[in-house]
């Protein structure tokens, strides 16, 4: 899995640290930690979280194009 | 009132994926304490009746929660090939098992080898069957599962 940079670009506009985030959706920041690295593919629910917290949307996180081989 | 948890959902995963791995590391060192008990000559059911009640329930929920769900396996197919090779595997592995305990104990080699062939025999037709019966089931189950309507198919019959 690739690197979330847009969440973690996000989270930066916001002033926020992973701490931060993860306190204000309620997760360990392990998980966000995760998350941002492409470690931990995060269910719909907690990316709902966190783009309600980051103000944006799910597609600004967390859309991907599809690649080649997953047609 | 349900208690919160502690976990996040990744934490979770994490949790469910170590409970998993003990669970195999039970069921596996159960396994190798009976076979280890019976080469020791410890083999009655004063010395193995805990082990073997333990994985009997461990193995009777798994098969149970698995044939719920209409879930064989991760990698193997439920077919007849399959099923013949993964019964030769065991009586061939219990066949030697047998041979060798059998000659440890008796020093006779043509008894070994006959106690040998004959569990060979006998528990590669008993696993056989036992997952010729245990395949068909899960088929019919699967079936049952993949057939059935979908939720929005049932609301609908229930509300009108």
């Amino acid at each position: 899995m690739a690197k979330n940079i847009n969440l973690k670009v996000a989270r930066a506009k916001k002033d926020m640290t992973q701490k931060d985030l993860a306190d204000a959706i309620g997760v360990s920041r392990q998980t966000i930690n995760a998350i941002e690295k492409g470690e931990y593919n995060p269910t719909v629910k907690l990316c709902l979280k966190i783009c309600w917290a980051l103000d944006t949307k799910l597609d600004d996180l967390f859309w991907e194009e599809q690649h080649e081989e997953e047609k | 009132m349900k208690k919160k948890s502690n976990l996040d959902e990744m934490q979770e995963k994490k949790l469910l994926k170590i409970e998993h791995n003990a669970c195999w590391i039970a069921f596996w060192g159960l396994f190798a304490a009976i076979y280890i008990q019976i080469a020791l000559g410890n083999g009655g059911i004063e010395h193995l009746g805990g082990e073997l009640v333990v994985m009997l329930i461990q193995s009777v929920y798994i098969y149970a929660g698995c044939m719920k769900n209409g879930i064989w396996d991760r990698k193997l197919n439920p077919n007849f090939t399959t099923n013949l090779i993964i019964s030769l595997i065991t009586g061939l592995g219990l066949g030697i098992f047998w041979a060798l305990v059998s000659y440890h104990r008796y020093h006779a080699l043509a008894g070994s080898l006959a106690a040998g062939i004959f569990i060979f025999l006998s528990t590669t037709g008993a696993v056989l069957l036992l997952l010729s019966l245990t395949t068909a089931a899960y088929k019919r189950r699967k079936k049952k599962l993949e057939d059935g309507p979908d939720d929005d198919e049932n609301e609908m019959e229930k509300s009108s």
